[in-house]
C-alpha cells in the first residue's frame, strides 16, 4: 500500500526520487533515485537535524525546501517520519506538496506502514550529537535558547 | 537559491512559456551584468519563451529562472505574456466543484474565501488556466487553520485534480 501512495508521487513531473525516512534519519522507503545510499543517508540526516533543532523550540517544522547537488530538495515531516522529494524540474510544486502532503496523510492513517515505520523510529538524540553538527546548525540553535 | 525563492520567482515567471522582451527603457551596460546574465540577455527576443532561451543556451532550469529572476529585479526585462499554444481554461465546471468541497469544509464563507485567493492570484473565473490549478487549491488550503479539514480538502481536490489532467 505504502508503494502505491509513494508512486503518486514519482508520477509527478519533475520528481527524480523519493524517500521516506524515520526520525532518526534512517531510510526506510527509497524510489527512483541511483545515488548510493551513503549519500542519501546524509541528506537524510542533514533533514532531520534541521526538523530536529527547530523542534527545540517547538517551531515544529513541517516543511522544507533546499537546494542540494543539482536537486530541488522538497521535505515534509509528520513528527515520526519524513518524505523526502529529489526533483529535478520545479514546474509542478504545488501539485507535489499538495499530494506529499495527502500522502502524508494516507500513511499516518496506515497501520501497517505506521508499523513499519515504527520499527525505526527514535535514538534521535545520537542525530543531534555536538560533534555532528556543523557551524550554521549551532548558531541556529543557539538562536532558540 | 534558498527557501521560498522559487515562489518569488513563479511570482514573475508563472511557467517557462512566459514571453520576455529587453525593457527598452533601460538598455543593459556591459558592466552591470556578470557574463552568465549577459549570455541569457543576448537571446532574449521579445519571440521565445523562457523555455527556448534556456533550451537553446542548455541551462538548467533552477539556474536558467534563477538569471531571468535576478534580470527582471535589475529591471532589463519584462514579462510580454505567457504563450497562449495549448493554454486550457479550468472552466466553471471546476469552479462549481471547488466551491462544492470548500463549502462542506469550511462553510458558506467558502466562496468568499475562493473569489480572495482568485484575486490574490491575479487572475479570474474565466480565463483561469488549467496549469494553475494546483496552485489554486495549494492557496486556498492555506486558509484552512485546522489541520484535519485542510488535508481532507486536500485530499478531495487531488482526486478532482487527476481528472484535469496536470502533470
Amino acid at each position: 500500500m505504502i508503494n502505491r501512495w509513494l508512486k503518486e508521487i514519482m508520477d509527478i513531473e519533475g520528481v527524480e526520487g523519493l524517500l521516506l525516512v524515520s526520525d532518526n534519519g534512517h531510510i526506510v522507503e527509497k524510489h527512483g533515485t541511483d545515488l548510493e545510499r551513503g549519500t542519501l543517508e546524509q541528506l537524510s540526516k542533514r533533514i532531520i537535524r534541521i526538523i530536529a533543532a527547530h523542534g527545540l523550540d517547538e517551531k515544529s517544522v513541517k516543511e522544507i525546501e533546499l537546494i542540494w547537488y543539482d536537486y530541488r530538495i522538497i521535505a515534509m515531516s509528520a513528527n515520526l517520519f519524513t518524505v523526502i522529494i529529489l526533483c529535478g524540474s520545479s514546474r509542478a510544486l504545488s501539485l507535489l506538496r499538495i499530494t506529499v502532503n495527502v500522502v502524508i496523510g494516507h500513511i499516518l492513517e496506515d497501520k501497517k506502514s505506521m508499523k513499519k515505520i515504527k520499527k525505526f523510529t527514535g535514538q534521535s538524540d545520537i542525530v543531534l550529537e555536538k560533534e555532528y553538527l556543523d557551524q550554521l546548525e549551532i548558531k541556529l540553535i543557539s538562536k532558540l535558547q | 537559491m534558498t527557501y521560498g525563492d522559487n515562489e518569488q520567482i513563479r511570482r514573475v515567471f508563472p511557467t517557462n512559456a512566459v514571453l520576455i522582451k529587453i525593457n527598452p527603457n533601460n538598455p543593459p551596460t556591459e558592466s552591470s551584468l556578470s557574463s552568465a546574465e549577459w549570455q541569457v540577455i543576448t537571446q532574449v527576443d521579445g519571440k521565445r519563451n523562457l523555455q527556448n532561451i534556456m533550451d537553446s543556451l542548455n541551462l538548467e532550469e533552477n539556474k536558467g529562472l534563477e538569471i531571468f529572476y535576478k534580470l527582471h529585479q535589475k529591471d532589463l526585462i519584462k514579462v510580454v505574456a505567457e504563450q497562449k499554444n495549448g493554454e486550457e481554461i479550468a472552466g466553471e465546471k471546476f469552479f462549481i466543484k471547488l466551491e462544492e468541497v470548500l463549502v462542506k469544509i469550511i462553510g458558506p464563507v467558502a466562496v468568499y474565501v475562493i473569489n480572495d485567493v482568485i484575486w490574490e492570484l491575479g487572475e479570474s473565473r474565466e480565463k483561469f488556466q488549467k496549469d494553475k490549478i494546483p496552485l489554486l487549491i495549494e492557496s486556498v488550503s492555506g486558509e484552512i487553520t485546522d489541520d484535519k479539514k485542510r488535508m481532507l480538502f486536500q485530499k478531495e481536490m487531488l482526486e478532482v485534480i487527476k481528472g484535469y489532467e496536470i502533470s
